[in-house]
């Protein structure tokens, strides 16, 4: 469903690669429906920014060129609680509004059935409080545009052990997975909206992944890429999982190399955010590769390198076809 | 005066874009020697809930003339008259383009600076704030393109500098998109009735020549992010 | 800006006393502390405004994962800055200058993280005899009022730095009259410390003003009259500049140019001036965060002027920074 919604996304701005700007008569078909990024007077559409065309269906809207990230029912984003509230929390995700997050759609330690109580109400700060980041789906979207967020998952929750960054949330390509096992011992969470979290890869992923790899070695191999929720988890381990420690705040040792490592990737997708690349798994680790040619990580802030490098990638790209 | 005609508007240069990472939209107007640069940050969670509107967005504007915009360097106090009547025009006429109901709950907050200063104020702000706007992707319902006139002798002149400002009697528009539409209009000082039509014709056709130039401006930038973006 | 020890090279006697500075403030015995008051009287400069430096630059959350694993990376002995920077290196700065045709120098910075400034110099014919200083600095900070303390307090640090940097001779016209210059700083947006960043501009722009060339006598001890200038020739200004450096200190790390999330989980921070080869006042501790203030090894600032004085004085010097 996702997939084929991105196809159509896709073929609709392919298309029409013309831009539109502000005050444009898009169409003066009646039958096509306004969406975003349009406004319609007397039976016809106009553009109200710049952007392009994009047409699914029978819905008709305008891309804007740059804006702050839209958020969608079902994409997996990053954000950083912004205020703790009654029986919900707010989260910034880089849009124009807070997200909300309810008490009632997070798990709580204790197992994933048990029953919110008041006393979960009073010590919501030791779950998530002001500052925490947290990896989590959009549920919902409410009428004025803003987004109710749910951790009901393994895959969702607090975030530890390591970095965050943000990118322009245009340039994440939106993808099945967004949670990914890089070499190195490294995780990534490309999160839609832009925000980025790059971590020490947590030993249990470790574990599951390898006896994941185990079972179902040919999936794996294709783009050896690993997504925590795909695991088959047992109740028990649900109920482990669910306890407290999923809601700390100490980080796991992690090693000089493994930071020196997390450092480097940070700076390759910030590489790829500079030169405009759309982010993939493929090109953060292309990237990686390119930016072995510099020892020092410090080098690859600098304006060239940052360019020869982007260049290299679709260069590389281009190669393989 | 600067040996143009009379129909003749200044040098009009601009670019969008400009602080890609610091605001959500930015621009850069170089109208004749008058330079602005505008931020546009938001739509956003406004910084206080006393400023939240539930059905529509709230616009902040503020306007810094800096002490070094003219030839004489002079420290311009933030709460003059003059640029707080300004502002106050600005906010109205952004209030009518934007497409507020948009973007309920949230504030956009512009910031004008004024880098140096010949003539055409209002309307090099004006021209810089629609252009960060569109950068900043909020929906408009049309480019508001601004330009000032007057006239002298019985001969409207168009886009005034500073020192045929000083001289003359002068009005600024702001018209929306390619219409006859006004969505701005400063008169700063007496004009006989007569010739305001005169000099209202010219500077909507002034108006008209610097939409396209920022439309031209616009597409040139969105070309190059899409080419950019082609490499998906 | 914040206490400001007074504190030249040279003057160790600062350094053996024993103390430690917490948060701008010294930590002593009353004793040591009555006698370090009477030997640098300039050093409790009481118009220090920690708290509200702080407030100008926007706030930086972190969650306190984050926060303890950059301070570990920024602690251990062998650093690791989060974007992989030695503790040498800037962030790459962008420049720009000459573009204000109404101005006699002007120059512009952009930083990576998009904090960016513009600085105009104007110079204005005055009666040397009537004015106190040659320089007068004026800053506004987008976001900022420029009564706030904030701007005031930056402002008062530059200003001092300039005019007593700065040689009068160098603005000398006549026997009566001389320049006056107007550094006028404006900062559309920061993120980090912006002392740096305006300090730099400020360099650039002096190093590009371009004055008009006197035509009349240099000598007008006897005729009174204005001075009078060539039409369009101009002489470029020639003066040295002082810069002020920031350093961040972290256990027992010192970093140069802090970023707003280095300066989150700095211990400390100190604004280091530099000019003409050697470390000037003002010298002193600066609030990077709000939080995580710890107290100051003496032997720190030994350490962090070393850093500086590596980065100042090398051939890689400001010039080579601002390329």
């Amino acid at each position: 469903m996702e997939d084929s919604d991105n196809a159509d996304d896709e073929d609709g701005s392919m298309q029409n690669r013309a831009i539109v700007t502000p005050g444009e008569l898009v169409t003066d078909d009646p039958v096509w429906m306004k969406g975003h990024g349009t406004y319609y007077l007397e039976n016809r559409t106009y553009s109200s920014v710049a952007g392009t065309v994009s047409r699914v269906n029978r819905l008709l809207s305008v891309i804007p060129i740059r804006g702050r990230y839209q958020p969608e029912t079902g994409d997996h984003i990053v954000g950083r609680i912004t205020e703790v509230g009654q029986k919900r929390w707010k989260v910034d995700i880089g849009a124009k509004q807070d997200a909300v997050l309810m008490l009632g759609s997070v798990n709580l330690p204790g197992g994933v059935l048990r029953r919110k109580n008041e006393a979960d109400e009073l010590q919501m700060r030791n779950f998530l409080k002001e500052g925490d980041l947290l990896n989590a789906e959009v549920q919902s979207l409410f009428q004025d545009g803003s987004a109710s967020l749910h951790t009901r998952s393994l895959k969702y929750g607090k975030l530890r052990d390591g970095v965050f960054l943000k990118v322009p949330s245009s340039l994440v390509v939106r993808s099945k997975y967004h949670s990914h096992e890089l070499p190195g011992g490294v995780s990534v969470i490309l999160g839609v909206n832009g925000y980025v979290w790059l971590r020490k890869t947590s030993d249990l992923q470790q574990q599951q992944s390898a006896s994941h790899v185990g079972k179902d070695a040919a999936a794996l191999s294709t783009r050896g890429n690993y997504s925590v929720g795909n695991a088959s988890v047992t109740i028990t381990r649900l109920e482990e999982e669910s306890s407290w420690e999923i809601y700390s705040d100490v980080n796991d040792q992690i090693s000089q190399s493994i930071r020196e490592t997390i450092t480097r990737y940070a700076n390759c997708i910030k590489i790829l955010a500079y030169c405009e690349i759309g982010i993939t798994l493929e090109r953060v680790t292309a990237c990686y590769e390119a930016s072995m040619a510099y020892d020092e990580a410090g080098k690859l802030i600098d304006r060239e390198v940052m360019e020869s490098i982007g260049d290299d990638v679709i260069t590389a790209e281009k190669y393989r076809g | 005066m600067d040996g143009r005609r009379w129909n003749e508007l200044r040098r009009f240069q601009c670019r969008i874009n400009t602080h890609p990472n610091s605001a959500d939209g930015s621009s850069f107007v170089e109208q004749g020697n008058s330079k602005v640069v505008c931020i546009v940050e938001g739509p956003m969670e406004p910084p206080s809930r006393s400023q939240l509107s539930a059905t529509e967005a709230t616009l902040n504007i503020s306007l810094n003339v800096t002490p070094f915009s003219s030839i004489d360097r002079k420290r311009r106090n933030k709460n003059e008259r003059r640029i707080q009547e300004i502002i106050t025009s600005l906010k109205r006429t952004f209030e009518q383009s934007i497409i507020t109901d948009k973007y309920p709950r949230t504030t956009i907050s512009i910031t004008c600076h004024v880098l140096t200063l010949d003539g055409g104020l209002i309307s090099a702000v004006t021209n810089s704030i629609t252009l960060a706007l569109i950068d900043a992707g909020i929906a408009m319902y049309d480019y508001i393109s601004s330009v000032s006139a007057g006239f002298y002798d019985n001969t409207p002149l168009l886009d005034l500098n500073q020192l045929e400002e000083n001289d003359l009697s002068y009005l600024t528009i702001g018209i929306v998109g390619k219409s006859e539409k006004l969505a701005l209009l400063i008169l700063e000082n007496k004009i006989p009735l007569d010739k305001l039509e005169g000099v209202l014709a010219i500077a909507v056709a002034g108006g008209h020549r610097i939409r396209d130039m920022m439309d031209k401006e616009v597409r040139r930038h969105g070309e190059l992010r899409l080419s950019k973006l082609a490499n998906k | 800006m914040a206490k400001v020890l007074g504190y030249e090279y040279g003057k160790k006697e600062v350094m053996r006393t024993k103390y430690g500075v917490v948060s701008g403030l010294w930590v002593c015995a009353e004793s040591q502390y009555k006698k370090i008051r009477e030997k640098f009287p300039s050093s409790f400069d009481q118009s220090g405004h920690n708290e509200e430096v702080l407030k100008g630059t926007r706030r930086m959350l972190l969650s306190a994962t984050e926060r303890s694993y950059l301070y570990e990376s920024l602690h251990s002995k062998h650093i690791i800055r989060p974007d992989g920077r030695n503790i040498k290196q800037f962030r790459p700065i962008q420049s720009h200058t000459g573009f204000l045709e109404l101005s006699n120098g002007s120059s512009k910075i952009t930083l990576s993280d998009g904090s960016e400034c513009i600085v105009s110099i104007k110079a204005k014919v005055v009666d040397k005899a009537q004015e106190q200083d040659l320089v007068s600095v004026d800053l506004e900070i987008a976001g900022h009022r420029e009564d706030s303390p904030y701007t005031l307090s930056l402002t008062s640090t530059l200003q001092s730095l300039y005019a007593k940097h700065i040689p009068r001779e160098s603005l000398n016209l006549t026997s009566k009259f001389a320049y006056k210059l107007y550094i006028d700083i404006l900062v559309i947006a920061t993120y980090s410390h912006p002392l740096t960043m305006m300090s730099l501009a400020t360099y650039l722009a002096l190093q590009s003003t371009f004055l008009p060339k006197l035509t009349s006598s240099v000598d007008d001890k006897e005729i009174e009259e204005q001075p009078t200038f060539h039409d369009y020739e101009f002489v470029k200004l020639q003066v040295t500049v002082p810069v002020i450096f920031t350093v961040a200190v972290i256990g027992e790390n010192c970093i140069i140019d802090p970023s707003a999330e280095e300066m989150e989980v700095s211990d400390n921070g100190l604004i280091v001036s530099w000019f003409d080869g050697k470390p000037i006042s003002p010298m002193g501790t600066v609030r990077l965060s709000e939080t995580n203030i710890k107290s100051l090894n003496p032997a720190l600032i030994v350490k962090s002027v070393d850093l500086v004085s590596s980065i100042a004085n090398s051939p890689w010097n400001v010039q080579i920074i601002l390329s």
